[in-house]
């Protein structure tokens, strides 16, 4: 047998002899709740689906900091990135009515931020599944009515 | 140039371990940075977090011994390939993106740094890959035969 023949059945071995500590890892993370969290489905949808169902169809769900938000954000927007918890929650909790499907959003470059915002409100929210936008929320201001506000 | 191969097998050695070993104490972090690459969510980088950083350690492990060399260099190499292909989509789709490549960074969107030092580790496994000197055969003493004299005057 050629040595890269024999290398590559190595590799093989190694590839599954790492599996071994793999799902030790996972055994020790499985009641993890951040953990849980990541691992939480969240759907996603496109801006054109939104739009399509018409206005006031969203609850939108601001994930950024303050500052950013303060910059532009959605029209009726709740910026639940920049507040805590507790305030986000009220916040949430007085903008919602039964029919509105809320999104989250953030900075088109940041995709792990608004899927766990997502996933931590469906958790504690109540208010059924928290989607995540798909895409850049700018194209939905510059579609909307309305569009960004500062 | 025989010599100069086996530090570099032990360099590349010693930085596989050191990755993997920094991912697997905080498999939760990793699998943002996962996350953040926008290849695999859920459970699918999950499951990339908790095995790469292993499959690491096993790899960066196998280096450092001569017998199991080149089966380390073909993981460390197929895995040098993965990260540049993840790194480069990311750059081209503008995402912002920690490397995660040694651990939890603060450092975000190097990407032009990233990717020359993959190229530079994947031209070190090229380099590895020939003897380095560490053979126990290429080192013994050849035997010689004695041979019959053929000198038609004896």
């Amino acid at each position: 047998m050629s040595a890269a023949a024999k290398g590559a059945r190595g590799a093989l071995l190694l590839a599954a002899l790492a599996a071994l500590p793999a799902l030790v890892s996972w055994l020790k993370l499985r009641d993890d709740s951040e953990f849980l969290l990541a691992v939480t489905p969240v759907a996603r949808v496109r801006a054109g689906d939104l739009i399509a169902a018409g206005p006031g169809g969203a609850l939108w769900l601001d994930t950024r900091e303050a500052g950013q938000f303060a910059a532009g954000h959605l029209p009726g927007a709740i910026n639940v990135g920049g507040m805590g918890a507790d305030d986000a929650s009220a916040a949430i909790a007085a903008a919602w009515r039964p029919g509105l499907r809320p999104v989250a959003y953030g900075d088109p470059r940041d995709l792990v931020r608004p899927r766990r915002a997502a996933a931590r409100l469906t958790r504690d929210m109540g208010i059924g599944p928290v989607a995540v936008l798909a895409g850049d929320w700018r194209r939905v201001g510059m579609a909307s009515p309305q569009g960004a506000r500062p | 140039m025989r010599i100069a191969a086996l530090p570099c097998r032990l360099f590349l050695g010693g930085a596989f371990l050191w990755a993997g070993v920094a991912k697997a104490r905080d498999p939760v972090a990793f699998l943002g940075d996962v996350e953040a690459y926008g290849v695999v969510w859920g459970w699918a980088a999950a499951a990339v977090a908790l095995y790469l950083p292993w499959l690491e350690i096993i790899a960066g492990g196998a280096l450092l011994v001569r017998r199991h060399r080149r089966s380390g260099l073909i993981v460390v190499s197929a895995l040098l390939g993965v990260f540049l292909a993840a790194l480069v989509q990311a750059w081209v789709r503008g995402l912002d993106v920690h490397c995660g490549c040694f651990g939890s960074s603060a450092a975000s969107g190097r990407y032009a740094w990233w990717i020359a030092r993959d190229l530079a580790l994947l031209a070190a496994c090229a380099f590895s890959w020939r003897d380095d000197g560490t053979d126990r055969n290429a080192n013994r003493p050849v035997r010689v035969r004695p041979v019959r004299s053929i000198d038609p005057r004896t």
